[in-house]
């Protein structure tokens, strides 16, 4: 498939063009600890960190809290 | 090249060397892990146009590459070695970077075509790296001319995987397309995954085939040589199997977060994960001989129980391709 050389490059990328939509945070969230694979379970809590929160620019919902 | 000599190819890679042009340096550590008894015969060189070379590179691209095939592959990318007149090797390969754009997409900001390589700097790039011979009676010389072709019409790289559209590649694609104008035959193409949240991530990548050409999916056959950052072939294997404990592991209920985060505009391993690709070729620095696939098999699922919890009853078929 593709390689991605110098990846970090895309964090370059300047503020405000690539957006990542709700349904990629949401891949990106681990699952809690009953149902995570991996044992990465416990970053769940900062993923999905419960109620909407009112962002600079408007009003975003973490994707878990929905 | 026999085994002294690919050893001097290798000379500025092994240790610690520094190989460099003009002021950058960049630091190589690889070991040749793997010499074909058959190869190189007489003090010829064993690397020939037309092979076919197979290759991990670190970081988490390569993890969440390996769980997009229905089956399991050892590898993610794939090139090809073509002499150049005085018979140094280099690798031909169609790959991509990041680069700033106005894209709102990651695709849109993927930039890349056919890169020429010679074949030590390609090595010091990668993890782990196999050059194999591609199928019998493929004419050389016309894969050759094909790739210079396709570099001289400037192909760009496909970041959609689209094996059906030749106007753009990606790396097993132009592979292929390379070895066929010699004669090779053309592999079937293997499904993706049906995993809901890697799916998610994929057509945020721009990859919304629902089959494609994994690079290890490629037909060939003996292989001619290996290289590793780790000082012996066992770390290696090592290595690739926690690669297929992970995928073993990842059944159609677990989400890609649970081994990658988003860092911004990034990804990185969790750090479970990270650790346990990180102890896993460790298990075998001392090892003097391979070891039995049982073995290794049960020490690398046993790490991943410390690192990643018991594997309880879920289980994927993870049969290596």
């Amino acid at each position: 498939m593709w390689r991605a050389a110098g990846v970090t490059a895309l964090a370059l990328c300047l503020a405000g063009c690539i957006k990542v939509p709700d349904r990629v945070k949401l891949a990106f969230c681990a699952q809690p600890p009953s149902a995570n694979h991996f044992g990465s379970g416990s970053a769940a809590r900062s993923c999905c960190p419960g109620p909407p929160r009112v962002a600079r620019f408007g009003k975003y919902s973490e994707p878990c809290a929905r | 090249m026999t085994r002294v000599d690919r050893r001097r190819l290798l000379a500025g890679l092994s240790g610690a060397a520094l190989f460099g042009c003009g002021p950058s340096a960049v630091e190589y550590s690889v070991h040749s892990v793997f010499d074909d008894p058959a190869a190189g015969a007489g003090g010829a060189s064993p690397f020939r146009t037309g092979q076919i070379v197979l290759s991990e590179a670190p970081g988490p691209y390569g993890i969440l590459f390996s769980f997009a095939p229905e089956h399991f592959f050892r590898f993610t990318h794939s090139a090809l070695v073509v002499t150049d007149p005085d018979g140094q090797p280099f690798v031909y390969d169609m790959s991509a970077e990041f680069k700033p754009t106005l894209a709102r997409e990651p695709s849109g900001s993927l930039v890349g075509g056919v890169r020429r390589t010679p074949l030590a700097d390609y090595v010091g790039m990668h993890l782990y790296v196999e050059v194999f011979e591609p199928p019998t009676n493929v004419d050389r010389a016309r894969v050759a001319a094909r790739v210079k072709e396709i570099m001289a019409q400037k192909i760009e790289f496909d970041a959609a995987w689209d094996y059906h559209d030749h106007s753009r590649m990606f790396c097993s694609e132009f592979v292929v397309d390379a070895l066929a104008a010699g004669g090779a035959p053309r592999p079937p193409l293997v499904p993706l995954t049906h995993n809901p949240s890697l799916r998610a991530v994929l057509t945020w990548f721009g990859v919304t085939t629902v089959e494609s050409l994994p690079a290890a999916a490629l037909p060939r056959e003996r292989r001619v040589a290996a290289f590793s950052v780790w000082p012996n072939h066992a770390c290696a294997d090592a290595y690739l199997e926690a690669k297929r404990e992970l995928y073993r592991r990842f059944t159609p209920d677990q989400n890609i977060g649970n081994l990658l985060e988003l860092d911004r505009y990034d990804v990185r391993l969790r750090p479970t994960v990270a650790e346990f690709l990180q102890r896993a070729p460790e298990l075998y620095l001392e090892a003097r001989s391979e070891p039995p696939e049982a073995e290794l098999r049960a020490r690398v699922s046993a790490l991943a129980a410390e690192v990643l919890g018991p594997a309880g009853g879920f289980s994927r078929s993870a049969r290596i391709e």
